[in-house]
């Protein structure tokens, strides 16, 4: 492809931006914006109703000092 | 600063290269994640704690970076901007809080890969949580696979006074 062509091929890729004078929110922006608000807000919840810890010590029992005990699944025989 | 059209098309095959990597590499991990919650063996759980924290350290994590990059890059280097179009905005905040989740995931990954490595017991009760942040992840991937492609129509605030600015410069 030639440079001609690529840049013909960017220009109409752009003439998309230069068209866009509008100044209202689109609908699309606000309706992504409220769903993302609402999974923000299920993921703080769901970290609440777990008891607040995420990461690597939530899989460490509190009063287990060398935290090595770990909670295995019903079923799942040890070696 | 506009990129010449072979830089550009370089540039843009390199972008679209790590994020469908990154994408395929997070159903590589689910299909993991997958398995180790659907089997009574031990020993395969054990396996895909390992396997996860490789295809985690050395394909998910250096593939969600080059994404960034060659997208930050792809951004800059064209008119497109970072923050003029909704679109790109969206895609860069969903990429920065994809990869941010990845690396904080990737640290319960390799304890939980230690533990398995160390110790004779595994953490089932780890990978619902796996199941979780890669589904999640997969979810998000899509969303802004879908925006790359559609590039929904509108301007930011700071795109809309650029484009005036540049109007009035022309006339």
């Amino acid at each position: 492809m030639s440079n001609k062509e690529l840049g013909r091929e960017i220009d109409e890729d752009l003439g998309k931006i230069e068209s866009e004078s509008t100044t209202n929110t689109p609908r699309w922006v606000k309706m992504f914006g409220i769903i993302a608000i609402v999974l923000v807000l299920l993921v703080v919840l769901i970290m609440i109703i777990s008891g607040g810890e995420h990461g690597p010590g939530r899989h460490i029992k509190s009063d287990d000092a060398v935290g090595q005990t770990l909670l295995i699944k019903e079923g799942i025989q040890q070696l | 600063m506009s990129m010449a059209p072979r830089t550009r098309k370089f540039a843009l095959t390199a972008h679209v290269t790590f994020s469908v990597g990154w994408l395929g590499a997070v159903i590589g991990f689910l299909v993991l994640v997958v398995t180790a919650l659907s089997t009574q063996d031990t020993q395969t759980v054990r396996v895909a704690w390992f396997a996860m924290e490789l295809i985690g350290w050395f394909a998910i994590v250096p593939l969600a970076f080059a994404s960034l990059l060659t997208g930050l890059v792809m951004s800059l280097g064209t008119k497109w901007g970072l923050f003029r179009h909704y679109w790109v905005f969206f895609k860069l905040s969903l990429t920065v809080i994809a990869t941010f989740v990845l690396l904080l995931n990737m640290q319960t990954v390799s304890f939980l890969a230690d533990i398995a490595a160390e110790s004779e017991s595994v953490d089932i009760t780890g990978m619902w949580g796996e199941l979780l942040h890669a589904g999640g992840g997969l979810l998000i991937l899509l969303v802004i696979t879908i925006l790359s492609i559609y590039k929904p129509r509108g301007m930011t605030r700071y795109g809309l006074r650029k484009q005036h600015q540049r109007q009035s410069k022309m006339s």
